[in-house]
Parts: structure tokens; sequence; C-alpha cells
């Protein structure tokens, strides 16, 4: 059996609220396997977006366990949490996060750039990525020129430009119109599949997760629901125990 | 990573140069302002030096005189002792010059002024016989002798009244030359100096900028009733024979005169100079830590605009160490420029100032006129090291911050991290027991007589109202908000941003209160300086009318007045009393302190001065008077 790109083990995430705390995951199981697409999908508050920040490591669960790869999180330095995002890590955010004083095809080779890789290295990566994205001819421009559907396609060619084994990609199309959503979607299973990547993809959009292999429903912090594209019920998440 | 470094950094502070621009030039200010002020304070000690050692030459132990100098017949008993193998006299003499001409009519001195004459020259009075084993007049003449002291002008330097040799410099700038007259005041009274020669030796254009004149040495005494008196001897002695030569001098010299080597001169004016350099240098580094909130202030806001970028770059692979690094280096940037701006900016300052300082160090320590500026290697490194070290320091806490800060934390919420209020009370509090530290650190410096204990209390009060300013801050924007319902909503958003980025306007309002304080402190400083000198004048000076030479504050000891003026003024009907005065400086313990001789009879009588201990000044100075005995300060 092969081991989960991605592993939630008992996951709590609590946040100060007021004089108490909210509980955005409540004992979240789930395992993501290797290739494929899932969606995480779910109404807002639905602890979603916590999920996936905590899979990219760039926060911590209050309690319980996040594996990538097989490799605990919490076990990981923060210098070793940030070379397994540089490394292995793809992340698409809704709000693009493109930095606004590098142009399209800066910031797409950035990541390599991070990894340490030369830098006529990393801009020739980064043009192949943008050609696959179909923004070629926009590569030098400055992402305040462009079109949500473009800055979504850019994000999503950084996220892709060093190889990683897991994409993330949180509400990607939450900014989009039907159109522009519809495309992004498509053009990110694409890629991930040629690239034989694994990719987890949070959204509110029903359309959206239509693309996915799997479907995974979360409700105050918890799986309600998790549907194979088949219309197949998934066997509930086992227990995590650690690798012999 | 240079890469990254021109991606990350270099490209936003060139997008926003006006942003870099003021805080380059704040950090600029305050190192200009550091190394203007040390590189005018060195250079008016380092023409001290030049002055010395010009005129020093090859002597390697001196006689001095103590106060106002000492007897000439001294001078073939130190010439006599064992070791000894040369002995040169010197007599020196500051003197106001210019180029009225005496006896025309016109005087050239007005009545309580010194119209005319404008600068001060320094007049050696050499003893050409004495002279050949110190090589100094060669020296000073240098190799031309079609442009400098032939034979003839020698010659005339000796046997003709009045003749003096200035230097290039001074000629060049007062267009003279030889054949020329020169008016000097010698004890208020004009006296005609006639220019036999240039001296072109390139040592003594700079020392003194190149005031400085030479005459027979018997010229001198003559012209500036210094008949008999010797204000120095310099020996070349036996080598390895310094010590023991210096010993028995010791022991046979009258109180007036002592043996040192020709370099304490310079060390004495070092220490006394001192303090003031002390002191202006500590206030130029208030300059400095106004500079340091400019940088803390621009590096806060670079991380505030950018908070959801770093959290980006955080999430791509940024390491912490690199988010700290890449702010650090946004304030070493802004240093580095700075400090580089601030050197240059010093040092057209110090252009500028070196005159004023001159003048200043010139009527304070007597350390006569600067026109050169002695660039230092070692100011400008420190210089460049505290503007770069201190916007680094500067940075350091915003880059911190930026780091510590969880990635998922800064992309979540980032803006409204800025909206955390800093912990006032902690703040506040931490700044009080500062200031209690200040005033304890007073208290100690005065007990314990330590003058760096007050700029240590002062670093204290800086820092302590600087922790102050958050709950200042807040309580302001209390009374603003109120305030601010009156007129309508953009007066409250406005006072509700301050509350809402507390943080950084806490940096911003402790960064214009330490400037203020500044401007403040000075201004205090300096009334209560006039202030004291006023107290000092009432209770000192109680003369209806005073009386002295013109050209005093220049040539001191070397101006008096005539004795039968003295007591003509006694004779005058209507005047009760007349105190005479009559100061001069004397070495104690390797400083200079001045010695002032009054009438202790008419102090006592009509002066107000206030002894330690309240004690009756009449009583102190009657016992003074019947005892023989000083009063000090």
């Amino acid at each position: 059996m092969s081991i989960p790109v991605l592993r939630f083990d008992g996951v709590v995430k609590a946040f100060p609220s007021g004089t108490g705390t909210v509980r955005a995951l409540d004992g979240l199981t789930l395992d993501v396997g290797p290739g494929g697409f899932t969606a995480i999908v779910g109404r807002s508050g639905s602890g979603k977006s916590t999920l996936l920040n905590l899979a990219a490591g760039i926060d911590t669960p209050t309690s319980g366990e996040v594996l990538v790869d097989g490799q605990p999180l919490s076990r990981l330095s923060d210098d070793a949490l940030t070379r397994l995002r540089r490394d292995r890590i793809g992340v698409v955010y809704q709000f693009f996060h493109l930095l606004p004083t590098l142009d399209v095809r800066e910031n797409v080779a950035l990541p390599l750039l991070l990894a340490g890789r030369p830098e006529r290295d990393a801009l020739a990566a980064a043009d192949v990525r943008l050609a696959e994205v179909e923004l070629a001819p926009r590569a030098r421009a400055r992402p305040h020129t462009l079109s949500g559907g473009e800055l979504q396609r850019a994000a999503v060619a950084r996220a892709l430009v060093h190889e990683p084994s897991l994409v993330l990609a949180d509400e990607p199309t939450g900014n989009l119109d039907t159109r522009s959503a519809a495309q992004v979607v498509e053009l990110m299973a694409a890629l991930v599949r040629r690239h034989g990547a694994t990719l987890v993809l949070v959204t509110h959009s029903r359309d959206a997760a239509a693309a996915a292999d799997r479907v995974v429903t979360l409700s105050d912090g918890r799986v309600v629901d998790d549907t194979r594209a088949r219309g197949e019920r998934a066997e509930a998440a086992q227990p995590f125990r650690a690798p012999s | 990573m240079s890469v990254l470094i021109r991606w990350l950094l270099l490209r936003r502070l060139a997008r926003q140069p006006g942003r870099t621009l003021l805080v380059v030039l704040g950090v600029a200010l305050g190192v200009a302002m550091v190394v203007a002020i040390r590189l005018a304070s060195d250079s008016a000690l380092a023409s001290f030096g030049d002055t010395v050692d010009e005129v020093a030459g090859r002597s390697n132990l001196c006689v001095s005189a103590v106060a106002d100098g000492f007897d000439e017949r001294w001078f073939s008993r130190i010439r006599r002792t064992p070791g000894v193998e040369a002995a040169a006299p010197v007599v020196e003499v500051n003197t106001l010059v210019g180029t009225l001409t005496p006896g025309n009519g016109d005087a050239g001195v007005e009545l309580g002024t010194h119209r005319g004459f404008d600068e001060t020259l320094l007049v050696l009075g050499l003893d050409p016989f004495s002279e050949a084993p110190f090589g100094r007049l060669t020296d000073l003449v240098g190799a031309d002798t079609k442009a400098g002291l032939d034979v003839g002008a020698g010659l005339a330097l000796l046997s003709r009244r009045n003749a003096i040799a200035i230097t290039r410099a001074f000629a060049e700038r007062r267009g003279l030359a030889a054949g020329d007259t020169l008016t000097a005041l010698a004890s208020g009274a004009p006296v005609r100096l006639d220019i036999v020669a240039v001296l072109t030796g390139e040592g003594l254009q700079h020392a003194m900028g190149g005031n400085v004149a030479i005459a027979d040495i018997a010229t001198v005494q003559e012209c500036f009733g210094r008949i008999g008196r010797l204000d120095r001897v310099d020996l070349i002695v036996t080598p390895g024979a310094r010590e023991r030569v210096s010993a028995a001098l010791a022991a046979e010299l009258p109180a007036d005169a002592r043996p040192e080597r020709p370099q304490a001169r310079t060390r004495q004016v070092e220490n006394m100079v001192s303090a003031f350099g002390l002191n202006l240098t500590a206030l130029s580094f208030i300059a400095v830590f106004v500079g340091m909130f400019l940088v803390l202030n621009a590096v806060a806001l670079a991380v505030v605009r950018q908070r959801r970028d770093i959290g980006a770059l955080r999430a791509l692979g940024l390491t912490r160490a690199g988010v700290v690094g890449v702010f650090v280096l946004e304030g070493g940037v802004l240093g580095a420029l700075g400090a580089v701006a601030g050197c240059a900016l010093g040092v057209l300052v110090a252009n500028v100032a070196l005159h004023q300082v001159g003048r200043t160090l010139s009527a304070l320590y007597l350390v006569e006129q600067v026109s050169r500026l002695h660039l230092s290697a070692r100011t400008l490194a420190m210089g460049l090291a505290l503007g770069l070290g201190s916007a680094v320091i500067s940075a350091l806490g915003p880059a911190l911050e930026a780091a510590s800060t969880p990635a998922g934390v800064t992309l979540r919420e980032a803006a409204r991290i800025e909206e955390r209020h800093p912990p006032y009370a902690r703040l506040a509090l931490a700044g009080c027991v500062v200031l209690l530290a200040a005033g304890t650190t007073v208290a100690a410096s005065l007990w314990a007589r330590w003058p760096g204990g007050g700029f240590l209390a002062a670093f204290f009060i800086v820092a302590g109202f600087s922790l102050l300013a958050p709950a200042w801050t807040l309580g302001v924007e209390r009374l603003a908000s109120l305030a601010a319902r009156r007129f309508g909503v953009a007066a409250t958003l406005g006072a509700r941003a301050l509350r809402e980025n507390a943080a950084r306007a806490s940096v911003v309002v402790a960064a214009l209160m330490v400037s203020v304080g500044l401007l403040v402190s000075l201004t205090v400083m300096v009334r209560s300086f006039r202030k004291t000198v006023d107290t000092w004048v009432t209770q000192t000076l109680r003369g209806d009318l005073y009386v002295e030479p013109v050209g005093h504050h220049a040539s001191l000891r070397a101006t008096s007045l005539p004795a039968e003026l003295v007591a003509g003024a006694r004779r005058l009907p209507g005047v009760a009393a007349v105190d005479t005065y009559r100061a001069s400086s004397l070495t104690l313990s390797g400083r200079l302190a001045q010695v002032v001789g009054i009438e202790f009879e008419v102090q006592r009588r009509f002066g107000r001065l206030q002894f330690v201990g309240g004690e009756d000044a009449s009583s102190v100075l009657g016992r003074a008077l019947s005892a023989g005995g000083v009063v000090v300060t």
C-alpha cells in the first residue's frame, strides 16, 4: 500500500475568538493518495483554508498530526518545513499573491531562485511553464496589468515551476468569472496530471469540484462526505499508524 | 542570493524613490552632524598640533613658562646644564593685525572696537644665533632662496627695527609682499611691522592656517612689552639623557618654568578641548538617534506594506533567516547610502563650520584660527560605521517581527496584524523605570563628579521618553477623538487611524519627540548658559566702566595697560575704586588653568562673590588678603 501524499490524523486547529476559542478543524482525519485531484468543499468557515494552510506547513495544528509524504510536519524545524514547501509543495492562492515589483516571468521563477537555482535556469523554466498556461506573451507584464484569469494562470505556473509532488490550491476560482474559473481548474487538473503531481483544491464552488477525482466535504471542521468521481463512497479514513 | 536581493529589495527601493530618499537623507543628516563636528574640532586641534610641531623644530626637550613667561637670565643657566647640546630662546605672541598705518593722523583703533584688526597672527621671536643646530630657520624658509629668506633678508630681520617675515599663505591671502607694512596691536596700541621676507617652507603654511610670522627675539620683546621675558627655551639634549636633563632642570628652575617634551603642549590642549569636543559629539549623536527612528519607521512601514508578500514568500520557500536578511539588508542599504551621503555632507558642513568652531575654540581655549580641514580617515570610518550600524540595528526589530510571524498568520490576517495594539502599559512602565535610571545616573554622576554620567543619563532620558511614546500617542488619540467629532467623519477617521496604527505611529511620535526635544534642550541650554554668564557678571563685575587694551582677547598675557593709565584712573574725580585685573594661564597636573589677579580689597568692599558654605565674601577676602592666600573655584 502506497504512503499517502497527505495525511491528517485527528487534527484540531483552534483559534482564539473573543473570550473563548473556535475550532476550525475538529479532529480531522483524512488521507490523500498520490496522483489525482482531490477537491475539498464546504461552506464558508467549514475549515477548508485552515486545512490547506496546515497541509502547506505554514500553520501548525493545535493537536493531531499532519504528514506530507509520510513525514510528520510537527517534527520538522521551521527551516526544514520551508525546504519541504520549496521542494515538494506548490501553492495557489485565491488572491494570487504575485509580487507587484516583479514581472510575471520573475514571479513564476521565484520558487526556483529561492531553491538556489541560477537566474538563467529559473527564468528558462518559468518561460516553459508560462507557455503551458498560455501566458508567454504576457511574460514581461507587471501583475497589476493582468486580468484575474491571467493572474491565476500565472500563479498556477508559479506553483508548478519547481515540479512539486503536491499542489495545494486555496479557492483559486474565488475571484474569477465563471469562464475563467473553469479554464483555470481545467488547466490545473491537466497540468498536475501531466506532471504526475497530486492536486488538493479547496473550493466552495461545486463546478470547480466537479472536475475532481474525489470530493471531500467539510462541515464544522470535520469530514461529512467523501465521494469518488465515479460516485463511490470512499472508505472512512483510517486512524494514523506510524509507518514501521 | 544576489538576484533575490536585486529582485526583492533594490527594485522596491528604486520604485519608491521619494521614501528611499527621505530615509537616506534622515540618516545622512545624523551622520553629517557627527562627522562635521568631529572633523571641525579635530582640525582645530590638528592645526594647533601642526603649529607646535613646526615651531618645535628638531627640539627634543623644552623649558616652558608655566604662566606669564620667565626671566630670560635663566637662558644661560639652562644652556650650561650638562647634557644640553643646544638651546634656543623663543617668545611667542598672538596679536591682531591689520593693514592700517599708524601715525597718519589715524591710529586705526576706535574706542571700544578693534575695527580694521581682523586677523590673529602668531609672531615667533627667535634668536638667529642660537637657531643653527635646530635648522629651524632653514627649514622654515625652504630651499628656494629667491622666494625665501636669503642672507640679506635674514640680516634685515636682525638689524632692522620691527622687521618680520610672514608665510606665503598669509601673504597671498592678504595680498602682501616683502617691503609692505603690517600693523599689529600691542597692548592696544598699533605697532608697525615691516615685512622683509616671505617664508616658503611648507610646514608653516598650514600651522595656524599660515598665520605665523617670524621676527628677531628682541623685536618681539620690544614691540609686545615682553622685554626680559621668555616663553620657552627649546633644547637639543644628548640622546638617552633626556630624563636626566629634565630632572636636573626641574630641580634647578624657578616655579614659573618647567621642562617638558614639546608634544606635551599638544596634549594639554587636547585635554582642554576634549570636553568641548565630547559635548558637541554627544549632541550630534542625538541626530543619529533621530535617523535611527526614521529607519525603524521606514522598515516597519515596508514590513506593513508587504505583509502579504512576506507570507507568500514564506509559503514559496523563503526561510525566516531570509526574511530577516531582506529587511536588515534594507536597513543596511538605506544606512550605507545615508552614511556615504552623510560623510560627504559632513565634510562640506565641516568646511563651513570650521571657521565658527575655530573661533569658539579660540575664544574659549585660546586655540588659534584654523583654516584647513584635516580629513581624518578614522572620523569618516566612524561616520560610515555609525550610519550603517544604527540603520541595521533599527531594521532588526521590524525584520525579526516580520520573520517571527507565522506565514499562515501573515497570509490570513495581513493588515490586521498592524491593528494589534502595542503593550501600552508595559512600555510605559519600562519608560518610567528607564527615566528613574536617568535620575539615579544624574545623582550618581553628580556625586562621583563623573561627566560621562550626564551623557548616559541623556541617553536614558531619550530612551525613556521613547518608551512612553505609545502611551502618550494613545492619550493624544483619545483626546483627538473627542475633538474630532466636531469636525466630521474625516477627522474622526483620521483620529481612529492613529489608534489602529498605534505601533507605527508611536515610532514617528518618538522620532519627532526626540528631534523637538533636542531643539528645546539646546535652546534651554543656551539660555541657561547666558543666564549663568549674566549671574557671574552681576556677581563679579560691578564696575561702571571697563578699560582693556584693544586686541586683548588675542594677545592676552602679551597685553597690559600702562601703569600710568591705572594711576590716572584712580585720580579721576568721582572714581570710587579701581580694580585691576590680570589673567594668565598655567599648567596644573597636565591641564591648563586660569590664574586671575584681582584686588581683594576692592572686591571685599564692592564685589558680590559668593562662597561655598555661604560665608560672607568680605570676611573670606579679608582673610585671604591678610594671609596672602588665593581663592579657588
